[in-house]
């Protein structure tokens, strides 16, 4: 039940234009969901993790009332959205339109 | 020794300060005698008492009394920084402890047990909807395109200034220093480097040590990997260009050898004394060959040897550097400092020598004439580095004393481009790889000099100081970034460049082609010029040849007809001399004066009776009468004999007539314009030869005042006809 509310999102998630994939990783950093391959999925987690940790750091050593909500990191291939939680964080590569 | 005297004299000079001893001839040379009562109070300053009381006794002494500075010794050093690469491999993290990473299954459970966690279950959704939010935005809008007009502000793509700065340094691992003569890389940019080193200056003392060259890597600047040793100093050292491990050098003493690195640091193989060299041999490249083994290599005595790897007691072919061309003869070869060899262009090879010329042989030449084909003249002083350009090998540059010259091949005559004279003296230079308008120079003062074709071409586009003493022999790395340098101690530095040195676009190398085209289309207009200047000068001098000669003829002639030699007269009288003098060697003129003498003639034995038209010669006759006397042959002008000839029908005999129309040679154009002149000159073997001239200058006065007369009267004849009739 709960796990195909899970599936669900992730389904809608992967059917907007653009989306190549999609990572769900917990605080350790471990691949919980992903639609890409094993070996990218690692990567991308090991990366993130320490992105993400840095950048919050840096936001709460600046003002410690803030907080990071997300990170979009454009590229010149495509776009990384990052969205860091208390225990998990997802990350969705897209590629977005030339307009 | 007799008692110290003072002298009087010198008293009064300086009363404190001299002091003479006299000692009397007859106790010279005595023994001398050390005595007692030798010494004499000069001054005595005895102690005040009254400043006893003042004296204060200072039992401790805290100040040493030595007068000398102290100094002790000690040497300092700053840590020598030893790198070492390490590297970490980094394996999957994150899973708990006793779940094992590679087993597959493993991993599934525990990822579906993280699944059914609650938190997972809740956090996923909410994540989603944030993250579609953000997709959604992206796929409607594209937030990064440029909406304002300005250019971006993203980083320039060229920065307009070049840096560099040195990343490594090799210091030189013997312990003498010895000047860095060669720097190579080995080829398909692996990252070493080979560098030779050996002294040139002529010091006997460090002929006898080993010389060593060493092999570096280029990440590693504290130890050299290898080392290659001969028995003499290296002086240069190549790789083989397919083969890593083959390298050949040459040797001070003028052999060649061959080693291979990985077996040991000694020679394979070394030539013997016969076949090499006379003198120090300066350089040794790899050819392209089908063995692929040979190599060849040129030195101070002014011969090229071609030599196979695998057999050194033979030479394989010899030239000497020869300057006339199609000699090669020993006695008149100059060293050849550098060689030059392209692989792209296999038949041809430079060879710069040390009186500064560049000479360009062709390398399968059937006999000494068509070996070398030509010889341009570069420098003052030995031609210390000779290169051709990677992308355009019909250009090369050469390195001098205080120049550096650009050649291209077709321009024969000088170098293309070449730069203002520097403050000391060029030891190396070469091209860039990357960028082919770019090339680096060293200087004997430590500074590294950048040229670029392209953005400036009378300056430097940017010097920097390396070090301290002078650099001696520079490379460019494979790499495109990064420059080695040696010095005159014996160190290597490194150097990195910015990218404005190491890009070269597309668009570049046409402009490149432009530029060197420009330039030998300049000289080749300069050539033409000063061909054709010479040519014309050695017409010039030709034409004065000749006429010189025409002259001497002339000047033969004159004596045999016995005419006075013209010097010493002023330019009329010789212009008179040279008119005489062409008269009488001109058959026509001889013709006509011979003619005018037997009018002559005929006129003074016969009178007017000599002349059809008695009627006009009548009248002339009675109206002016007996004017017209002796002086008479002279005054039997040229016009009248002239006017005798063409006015013989309408006027008889204007012989009477002294003053003579001019109008008659005038009218008669096709007449020379020496007619008037030569029946006068008739008369010089008969009259006074001096002054010709003034009676001409008067008889043309008259002559001129004479036509109007003339005319006057004609009519006055024909008034006097038509009278009569």
């Amino acid at each position: 039940m709960s796990n195909n509310e899970v599936e669900e999102a992730i389904k809608r998630i992967m059917s907007h234009k653009g989306v190549v994939g999609l990572i769900v990783i917990n605080h350790e950093g471990i691949p919980i969901k992903s639609t890409l391959e094993n070996s990218l999925s690692v990567q991308y987690a090991a990366q993130v993790t320490q992105m993400v940790d840095k950048t919050r750091s840096m936001i709460k050593e600046l003002d410690n009332n803030n907080d990071l909500t997300f990170i979009r990191l454009r590229t010149k291939k495509h776009e990384v959205l990052v969205c860091p939680e208390k225990e998990y964080s997802m990350i969705v590569i897209q590629n977005p339109i030339d307009t | 020794m007799s008692a110290p005297t003072e002298n009087p004299e010198k008293k009064d000079v300086n009363k404190n300060l001299v002091y003479s001893y006299t000692k009397m001839r007859k106790e010279f040379g005595r023994q001398e005698r050390c005595l007692q009562d030798h010494f004499r109070i000069h001054a005595n300053v005895k102690p005040l008492q009254k400043y006893r009381k003042l004296v204060v006794k200072k039992t401790v002494v805290d100040r040493d009394v030595q007068a000398a500075p102290g100094v002790c010794v000690n040497e300092m050093n700053t840590i020598r920084a030893e790198y070492a690469e390490f590297s970490g491999l980094h394996e999957e993290g994150g899973w708990p402890k006793d779940i094992n990473m590679n087993d597959p299954e493993m991993i599934q459970r525990h990822r579906k047990k993280l699944e059914k966690e609650d938190a997972f279950t809740i956090a996923v959704p909410l994540m989603a909807d944030e993250m579609e939010e953000l997709i959604k935005n992206n796929n409607t809008i594209n937030f990064y395109r440029s909406a304002f007009s300005c250019d971006s502000i993203i980083a320039p793509d060229r920065e307009l200034v070049p840096t560099a700065t040195v990343v490594n340094v090799y210091k030189n691992p013997a312990n003498r220093p010895r000047r860095v003569s060669r720097i190579t890389f080995a080829p398909e940019n692996i990252g070493r480097m080979a560098v030779a080193q050996c002294p040139y200056e002529f010091d006997p003392s460090l002929r006898q040590h080993a010389g060593e060259a060493f092999f570096w890597e280029i990440e590693n600047p504290t130890r050299p990997e290898g080392m290659i040793r001969a028995g003499s100093p290296i002086t240069d050292v190549r790789y083989h260009p397919k083969d890593l491990h083959t390298i050949v050098g040459s040797l001070f003493t003028g052999q060649v050898a061959t080693w291979d690195a990985r077996v040991s640091p000694n020679p394979q193989l070394v030539s013997t004394y016969e076949t090499s060299h006379t003198d120090v041999c300066t350089t040794a490249l790899w050819i392209n060959s089908k063995t692929g083994c040979e190599f060849f290599s040129s030195g101070l005595d002014g011969q090229v040897i071609w030599w196979d790897e695998r057999n050194l007691s033979q030479t394989l072919d010899t030239l000497w550097c020869d300057p006339e061309k199609g000699q090669g003869r020993p006695e008149f070869a100059h060293g050849a400092t550098v060689l030059e060899y392209e692989h792209t262009l296999p038949t041809k090879f430079l060879a710069g020598t040390d009186r500064g010329n560049v000479m360009v042989f062709m390398k399968k030449g059937k006999s000494p004439s068509e070996r070398m084909i030509h010889m341009y003249k570069a420098h003052k002083g030995p031609v210390m580095a000779c290169h051709r350009n990677p992308m355009f090998i019909k250009n090369f540059l050469t390195v001098g004393e205080y120049h550096i010259r650009i050649f291209a091949e077709d321009c024969k005559e000088s170098s293309i481009m070449w730069t203002v004279p520097a403050e000391t003296r060029y030891a190396d230079a070469n091209w860039l790889i990357n960028r082919p308008s770019c090339f680096i120079a060293c200087r004997n003062d430590g500074v590294l000099e950048w040229w670029d074709l392209l953005i400036r071409g009378g300056n430097n586009i940017m010097q920097m100081k390396v070090c301290d003493e002078a650099l001696t022999a520079v490379c460019a790395a494979d790499t495109g970034k990064h420059i080695a340098v040696g010095s005159i101690h014996g160190d290597v530095r490194f150097i990195q460049m910015s990218d404005l040195m190491s890009d070269f676009d597309k668009g570049e190398k046409p402009m490149l082609a432009a530029v060197f085209d420009r330039e030998s289309r300049r000289e080749k207009y300069l050539e033409q010029r000063n061909r054709e200047i010479r040519l014309k000068k050695r017409d010039l001098e030709k034409q004065e040849a000749i006429q010189k000669k025409l002259e001497e003829d002339e000047a033969a002639e004159r004596k045999a007809l016995g005419l006075p030699d013209i010097e010493g007269m002023d330019p009329i009288q010789v212009k008179g001399m040279k008119i005489r003098q062409e008269v009488a060697r001109n058959p026509i003129i001889q013709a006509e004066r011979e003619f005018f003498i037997s009018i002559d003639e005929e006129i003074r034995t016969k009178g007017i009776d000599a002349f059809p038209d008695k009627k006009v010669a009548k009248k002339k006759k009675s109206e002016d009468g007996d004017e017209h006397q002796e002086g008479g042959a002279v005054n039997i002008t040229a016009a009248d004999l002239a006017a005798l000839d063409f006015h013989e029908d309408e006027q008889g005999a204007d012989e009477g007539k002294p003053e003579a129309p001019p109008a008659a040679p005038e009218a008669t154009p096709s007449q020379t314009a020496a007619a008037p002149l030569p029946p006068q000159s008739t008369t010089p073997s008969e009259s006074q030869l001096a002054p010709p001239e003034p009676p001409e200058e008067e008889e043309e006065e008259e002559g001129e005042e004479s036509p109007a007369d003339e005319e006057a009267q004609n009519e006055v004849d024909e008034a006097d006809d038509e009278e009569e009739e």
